[in-house]
């Protein structure tokens, strides 16, 4: 097995829309991961579609690379279980709903740290576990309207809108993982494990912290475009034909680029009298909000296989404003390695979006696809020395599945 | 006791968010992080609202660093950062692609100095390729990404989020890169070279919609305030504000169902289940539109919060968020003091770990402010025998 944390077992008691990105993570990084599932399995399975084999995409997005148990959690017998990987265990991330569930489980880190000093152990919440609305129910769609994040898409006076994907979940997971990794290596000198936690709700406010910054009482908001206006148009490319680019005058390597650029497009007269250059303020040094309604003029017309070429010619800050359906057309994109296929052994060649790191010299492997709802349940149970009477026995008394 | 990563030494060359909001998190996790900036200000040094003429983005990006500034490309700021790289854990840039090979500063010559040094690097469009050399910063990545096509009104070409997505994201799998750098170091004893893309990141950050685009082949869409994935699930229009409004599963749909006085529709055989009410949210959304205008926004809140229906507030300004209960409860958003820039308003450490607590250190302030004890540290190193450890 590669990756850096290969030997490393993860418990994985998460469920939902933003937690399980954290032992996906694991997994990816090569730890066998151990994902306990209710019977009725995560919740988010039910949720979509399109399905894979009845799974949605947020549960296809955030569990590869780990393997599926199905125990109810709520019987003695499968807390045995648990308690059991709890044993072997180097990490446990969980995301239960409720500040008490854990402690009335008795899957709180005061007990569990008795079974296993070394234990790594994370618990992930939405809004926190101590306030007065810590029990609330909350997903990561009311966090993103909780913390804000509407006011940065869409104008002021239109309906709010939502970001498109599950970010306050994601972003979360993304520090979990680093405050794990941060407690494994602490673990490699000290020999014990330790408690961790974070929040959709932490996570997003350390993810606005340079707005936090710069809204205290500066001497000019306005500056270095930091202030979110909705009086602006939303940002949304400049068209060419056949395909929309971003583009951006301020970064030119060559200090000429801009007047390439204008003749090019038939505009160099034109926009040296319009935005005359001064010693100053040379021509590439011009805001974008001058220079851009000339350009966007022209090159509407020009075919986006000659504003590719030049684009790449000239060196300007520039992308393509791509859908999922060019972008994962656009080879520049794909040899970045961006998207991998997985065998699995019912859903069949599935792909999946590569890890976002690389380690050139302990890469991740997608190993495992998604897994059904309680595929390794016997494979786990034998593996815990369980024999086949006694799983037989669980599973008729609707403990396992 | 310090934090997790007490002892290892991390030289930060970075500039703008994507690296030195990274060299923050590792100092928060305890790394002694030596930000080296060029002699003119690194880019954040420029950009943004000041306060007693310091930028305030870089102010808080930067926190937690000793700052030392000199120019590597004369030959004794080289010596310098080359004396830097010897005693260090971690090496991280996020040049343009070709700057380190011309600097001599690339992981190649880097680790003939230091055989096991963990070498960062972090890029807009990854290391090598036709968009590698690119310079990119966040819109440019949402863009290339396809982040624009997810994002705004129903019907609409996409936009793109006016804040900074992949920024404060990309950081984050570069710590992640950077740490599990240092443990295979240690089981391997090797030098190692690790990666993040602000392309790659957002791919893996938005993969549930690429995962709609694989399982269909549609091309996902802007969805307004809604989701592929969920219905009901969005910012409903009440007699005065909005509500953002979600029901993941069929009890919490039934409880919305009477909460809105129209337990009938729970029974619906239309409406049974979330794919059901995904198939047919054409016909269900206008119906619970309608619905929802009868209260104002709070006292729909309080109902929903009785039913346990997952709801919010839409909040649209920063100051609600210094507002909000769980914030205030929890100290989320914490006031600190920086002699020369005066208060600044920042995020609180973004975990908690029982037995190593992270320390948020000091704002970033003035340039070269902490080169005596950098470079006092250097002279002292030199001056003992090797194989043996300075006293610092």
């Amino acid at each position: 097995m590669a990756g850096p944390l290969r030997g490393s077992l993860v418990l994985d008691l998460t469920q939902g829309d933003g937690a399980p990105f954290t032992t996906m993570q694991l997994g990816d990084a090569g730890a066998d991961v151990i994902k306990v599932e209710p019977i009725q399995g995560d919740w988010t399975r039910s949720l979509g579609g399109p399905f894979n084999h009845g799974d949605g995409p947020l549960f296809m997005a955030m569990n590869r690379n780990k393997r599926s148990i199905a125990l109810d959690l709520e019987s003695a017998e499968g807390r045995a279980i648990v308690l059991e990987i709890v044993k072997r265990a180097d990490v446990l991330v969980h995301s239960f709903p409720h500040a008490s569930d854990a402690a009335r489980l008795g899957l709180d880190y005061a007990t569990l740290e008795k079974i296993n000093p070394r234990l790594i152990y994370c618990d992930i919440s939405t809004v926190e576990r101590n306030g007065p609305e810590a029990e609330l129910p909350e997903t990561d769609f009311t966090v993103q309207a909780r913390s804000g994040l509407p006011r940065f898409l869409g104008s002021r006076g239109e309906p709010p809108l939502r970001y498109g994907s599950n970010y306050a979940g994601v972003t979360a997971s993304l520090y979990a993982m680093q405050a794990i990794l941060a407690a494994m290596y602490w673990r490699q000198k000290s020999g014990v494990g330790q408690e961790i936690a974070t929040s959709y709700l932490r996570a997003m406010i350390a993810t606005q912290q340079n707005y936090l910054t710069s809204f205290s009482d500066p001497d000019d908001i306005s500056a270095g475009g930091f202030y979110v206006s909705h009086l602006e148009p939303p940002a949304q490319g400049m068209e060419t034909a056949g395909q929309r680019v971003e583009m951006g005058f301020n970064y030119a390597r060559d200090p000429k680029a801009i007047d390439k650029l204008a003749e090019w497009l038939g505009v160099l007269d034109e926009m040296h009298e319009a935005y005359p250059a001064t010693k100053e303020r040379p021509l590439g040094q011009q805001d974008n909000a001058t220079l851009r309604p000339l350009v966007a003029r022209e090159l509407k017309k020009k075919p986006y296989a000659e504003v590719y070429d030049k684009m790449m010619e000239l060196g300007l800050q520039w992308a393509p404003v791509h859908d999922y359906g060019t972008a994962y057309a656009d080879p520049g994109i794909l040899e970045q390695d961006v998207v991998r296929t997985v065998e699995h052994p019912v859903r069949g060649t599935i792909q999946q979006v590569s890890p976002a790191w690389q380690l050139d010299q302990a890469p991740a492997e997608i190993r495992l696809g998604p897994p059904l709802l309680g595929e390794h349940t016997d494979e786990v149970l034998g593996e815990l020395g369980y024999d086949a009477g006694r799983i037989a026995a669980l599973r008729s008394a609707g403990t396992v599945r | 006791m310090g934090g997790p990563l007490e002892g290892i030494r991390v030289i930060d060359v970075t500039e703008g968010a994507q690296g030195p909001w990274a060299g923050a998190l590792l100092a928060d996790l305890g790394a002694d992080v030596i930000k080296v900036e060029r002699p003119q200000g690194e880019m954040m040094r420029q950009g943004g609202p000041r306060k007693n003429g310091f930028p305030l983005p870089h102010v808080g990006m930067n926190h937690g660093k000793r700052n030392i500034v000199f120019d590597v490309k004369t030959p004794e700021g080289m010596e310098t950062m080359l004396d830097l790289v010897r005693g260090a854990d971690i090496f991280m840039e996020n040049w343009r692609r070709d700057v380190s090979a011309r600097l001599g500063l690339d992981f190649e010559s880097l680790r003939k100095i230091n055989p096991d040094i963990v070498y960062g690097s972090a890029s807009g469009f990854g290391e090598a390729g036709r968009y590698g050399p690119l310079a990119s910063t966040d819109g440019y990545s949402q863009a290339m990404e396809g982040y624009y096509s997810l994002n705004g009104p129903i019907g609409g070409p996409g936009e793109r989020p006016r804040f900074i997505v992949i920024d404060f994201t990309s950081p984050l799998t570069l710590v992640q890169a950077l740490i599990m750098g240092l443990m295979e170091r240690d089981r391997t004893g090797e030098a190692q070279w690790v990666h993040c893309s602000q392309l790659r990141t957002l791919h893996s950050l938005a993969a549930v919609r690429s995962e709609e685009y694989f399982a269909s082949g549609q091309v996902p869409q802007p969805m307004g305030s809604t989701t592929a994935y969920c219905v009901p699930s969005q910012a409903f229009k009440t007699a005065d504000a909005y509500v953002a409004v979600e029901c993941p599963n069929d009890e919490s749909w039934r409880a919305f169902c009477n909460t809105i006085l129209l337990p009938k529709l729970a029974d619906d055989e239309r409406f049974a289940t979330n794919a059901k009410r995904v198939e047919n949210r054409d016909v269900l959304t206008p119906i619970l539109e309608k619905a929802m205008l009868r209260f104002e926004a709070h006292r729909w809140i309080s109902k929903f919060r009785e039913a346990g229906v997952p709801c919010s507030r839409v909040n649209m300004d920063i100051e609600d968020l210094y507002e909000d209960p769980q914030v205030v409860a929890n100290n989320l958003i914490v006031t600190r003091t920086q002699q020369d820039v005066g208060w600044v308003r920042t995020n609180e450490v973004p975990w908690t770990l029982s037995k190593t607590p992270a320390v948020y250190g000091h704002l970033s302030g003035k340039m070269n402010e902490n080169s005596d004890s950098v470079l006092e540290e250097l002279r002292q190193r030199k001056a003992t025998p090797a194989g043996t450890t300075a006293a610092s």
